[in-house]
């Protein structure tokens, strides 16, 4: 695998990352597009109407039916959070040329149609398509309402809100229902127009070669951007917990509780402890023989499922679980045991065994072309140096027991949510 | 005796693949690719469906979620420890999943520890150790599965659609069984199961990787038991052509109303018939219901179907249907508005040019599952367990025709073999 990253003076920062195995190709645009709520709803409505038609294919039909002819290109338009900026993003994932049938030029094909998605938005007198605008608002709508349908998200969605609800400049990556309503067409041609004039862009390219294509489109993306100032994405501040849990319960008809414990986390991207953490994570929670799945599943046999995700940004970790009611009590106090344990110290053997186990992981993500591009576009994102997965991997090695000890003693344990479910449903 | 190892290869999209048997009885598929990290899955062919069977000559009738529930305790070793701490050992990253069918164990390692790994993988699923206080702590870690699973209204929406569409097949239940039948599954049980179906003779082994054949071959020598299982017949349920039941309406906390409609299909007795007919219904299906339809397409610029729309045609050993599900406000206008595209279909026939597009979906879906190790992997036993070669299929792919496929749907849909499941809202109606 290789990479070049070509750091452009008008702001738009071009990634190219290439191996000869790779049969697909992966080109993502990202925009650091502001904070707030009012960011993160305009930014997740524009990304639904800019993905949903462009000046060459102005309808759905229209849009879908030539990325089919590309042989089924995926083309992904969300609006991701990081921290508390919101991040628009456009993806186009396509077979590699070599795979075409019948000599369809897909590479040059997806690059067009995401330049057009982008730059070409198909506007009616100079503004978007009421009809177009109202559908893409009431199916956000919908999606924000249909968080509550798989539990253990919801239950996590919950917690970070509660989380956070100290920080005005945070949002959830959709922004409130009442929110989205009260956006207007105009409203959201406004945030579009800003963020192309000013929002900083990072362009990733994943493929099997060096395809002079992908600098040709950063060329004409930047010819029809302009310039702008370089940027990175803008994390939460590190907030000291109080010495007491505090506890919120939410009731819903539902067999299985899903039990959240928030943690305050002292630390972030550029601490130096990219690798301490990752295996402290591996350790905890992320892996079949890690204390949480050892002790909270396999030796008290509480729960399916007992994990953790760390929200780096936010300066934060939920440890997650989905427990019988009447064992929920005991799942949290070994939770906040096991949490409390990793201050001790970890071993030789689970740090080595963790340590196997991730470099595993990074293999496999170098062998996919999607990880890839994530991997480094949220590089980009945080203006971090710019190193391979293998870079990263071979920093594991570094990292000694008293390392992750030092990524343990920053977590603090200090709010529980539980989402409940109500007894009198029969199982 | 020399086993004889036989080649496949495609040359449209270069895979290629060896197959055999190794003398132990276990089926081997090996892809050889140079991905990062090698996968091997070691499958008994013992789903969550087998509950009723004869075992030399006898009929048993078990408890629904055995196979399940030895998925889950097979990884307990004999000496208290488990078979996921032996793997980490080599940093492999391991997993187990069962499907109404079979069993699979799998892990997926750096193609240097591949070796080690593999030899962990074909003991341990050949060595149970259960114990009465071992099999009463896992009942309760698959009764939390179980109720995770019932909570998850997508879940609820399929079987509830299977328990419409099949009146007597085991594909209408939860594979893992349901918080009462796994109570009556007892150390006794496990161990007579287990010595039933993990006969290297109901096995298959995939691999893919960077990897040596012979290698492998010497791993099974050692590892493999050399035992013959028993004489096992899966007992197969007679199931009414017409779908069971019409209607199914659920009510839980969702925010709107998700559906599944079906169409129950007759099993075609040829294997042929059956792989084309499996092609030319998926490629069908997408082109007249998928998201470059002109339904999807309409129905979601109007909000009638929100977000995405599932479609597709699944046959698996015993059973046929094709399937649509999705959310709405208004599931019942959205069946009508099935039911009218399919008729359309049938009455006016089937744009050419449109099922050549759709094609190329389902091509490019072939290349991005055999991406990395772990999918190719995947990839070859979802062929195989279906009786089929991986590399035959861009052919059959390119050889399937929008008259066909007409054909194929003529004979499918009859309305009395439709069927719909709706999961909604409590106290919610449809205006």
């Amino acid at each position: 695998m290789e990479h070049k990253r070509i750091k452009a003076e008008d702001g738009i920062n071009l990634t190219v990352i290439t191996d000869k195995r790779y049969k697909t190709t992966v080109t993502s645009v990202s925009f650091i597009a502001g904070e707030g709520e009012r960011a993160a709803a305009c930014s997740a409505l524009l990304t639904g109407v800019l993905s949903r038609s462009c000046r060459k294919y102005p309808s759905l039909i229209e849009i879908n039916r030539a990325l089919d002819d590309l042989y089924d290109a995926q083309l992904n338009a969300d609006s991701r959070h990081y921290g508390l900026s919101q991040v628009p993003v456009f993806k186009i994932s396509s077979l590699n040329n070599r795979y075409s049938l019948d000599k369809t030029d897909i590479t040059g094909g997806c690059l067009d149609i995401l330049y057009s998605i982008i730059a070409e938005p198909c506007l009616v007198s100079g503004a978007f398509d009421e009809k177009v605008f109202e559908s893409e608002k009431q199916q956000l709508i919908s999606a924000v309402n249909s968080i509550i349908n798989n539990r253990s998200n919801y239950a996590l969605f919950r917690c970070t809100d509660e989380l956070m609800a100290y920080e005005p400049r945070f949002s959830q990556r959709f922004g409130s229902l009442k929110t989205i309503r009260e956006l207007t067409p105009a409203d959201v041609l406004d945030f579009y127009y800003d963020v192309i004039k000013n929002a900083p862009v990072n362009i990733v390219f994943v493929s099997s070669e060096d395809d002079p294509r992908i600098y040709e489109f950063a060329e004409k993306t930047a010819e029809k951007l302009g310039k702008r100032g370089d940027g990175v994405v803008t994390g939460a501040e590190f907030r000291q917990p109080g010495k007491r849990m505090k506890r919120k319960i939410e009731k819903m008809p539902i067999t299985q509780d899903v039990l959240c414990v928030g943690c305050a986390l002292d630390g972030d991207y550029r601490d130096g402890l990219g690798a301490e953490r990752a295996l402290y994570g591996e350790i905890f929670s992320q892996n079949p023989t890690s204390r949480l799945f050892e002790n909270v599943r396999e030796k008290l046999s509480l729960c399916y499922y007992c994990s953790s995700i760390p929200l780096l940004d936010l300066k934060k970790m939920i440890i997650y679980a989905g427990v019988d009611g009447k064992n929920r009590k005991k799942a949290e106090a070994e939770i906040l045991k096991q949490t409390e344990l990793m201050k001790n110290g970890v071993s030789a053997d689970e740090l080595e065994r963790c340590r196997l186990s991730l470099k595993n992981d990074i293999l496999s993500l170098c062998d996919s072309p999607s990880r890839t591009a994530a991997w480094y576009a949220s590089r980009d994102l945080h203006g971090l140096e710019l190193y391979s997965p293998y870079e990263f991997s071979a920093s594991l090695d570094q990292v000694t027991p008293d390392g992750v000890v030092r990524v343990a003693k920053g977590i603090t344990p200090y709010f529980t949510y539980v989402l409940e479910g109500d007894s009198d449903v029969e199982n | 005796m020399k086993t004889e190892i036989k080649e496949h290869f495609d040359r449209i999209t270069q895979e290629k693949y060896y197959s055999f048997r190794h003398k132990s009885g276990v089926s081997v598929l090996v892809s050889p690719n140079a991905y990062s990290t090698a996968s091997a899955i070691y499958t008994s062919d013992y789903g969550g469906s087998d509950v009723s069977f004869t075992y030399n000559g006898k009929r048993y009738d078990t408890p629904r979620g055995i196979a399940h529930f030895l998925e889950h305790k097979l990884f307990e070793t004999e000496d208290g420890g488990d078979a996921f701490k032996l793997f980490s050992k080599f940093g492999a990253d391991s997993n187990a999943f069962t499907s109404h069918r079979a069993t699979s164990y799998t892990f997926t390692s750096t193609v240097g520890d591949f070796y080690e790994s593999l030899k962990i993988l074909l003991d341990f699923v050949h060595h149970p150790h259960f114990t009465e206080a071992s099999v009463s702590k896992e009942r309760g870690i698959i009764a939390e599965e179980l109720k995770m699973y019932d909570d998850n209204p997508d879940n609820r929406c399929y079987y509830e659609l299977m328990k419409c569409l099949y009146k007597n097949n085991n594909v209408r239940y939860d594979v893992g069984g349901t918080l009462d039948s796994i109570k009556e599954i007892t150390p006794e049980l496990l161990y007579f199961c287990h010595r039933v179906f993990y006969s290297p003779d109901n096995m298959s082994l995939i691999v893919s990787g960077d990897v040596d054949i012979k290698k492998i071959t010497d791993i099974m020598d050692k590892t493999v038991p050399a035992i013959r299982g028993g004489r096992v017949v899966k007992l197969k349920v007679t199931e009414p052509e017409k779908a069971y039941k019409k209607l199914s309406v659920t009510e839980t906390e969702v925010s709107s109303p998700l559906f599944g409609f079906g169409i129950k299909d007759k099993m075609t007795v040829s294997k042929k018939l059956t792989r084309r007919k499996s092609v030319a219904l998926s490629v069908l299906a997408d082109m007249l219901l998928g998201e470059s339809s002109e339904f999807f397409c309409k129905n979601y610029e109007s909000g009638l179907l929100t977000g995405g729309c599932d479609v597709g045609y699944s046959c698996a050993g015993d059973h046929a249907y094709l399937s649509v599900f999705g959310e709405s406000e208004k599931p019942f206008t959205v069946k009508k508005r099935i039911v009218n595209v399919l008729e359309k279909a049938l009455s006016e026939g089937i744009d050419r040019y449109e099922f050549e597009r759709c094609k190329k979906i389902f091509y490019s879906n072939f290349i991005y599952s055999t991406q990395n190790s772990h999918s190719v992997a995947h990839t070859l036993l979802s062929f195989y367990q279906s009786g089929d070669d991986l590399t035959k299929y861009p052919a059959l792919l390119s050889g399937v025709n929008a008259d066909f496929a007409l054909e194929c749907l003529r004979e499918l849909y009859k309305k009395e073999r439709t069927a719909f499941a709706v999961v909604k809202p409590k106290n919610k109606e449809e205006k």
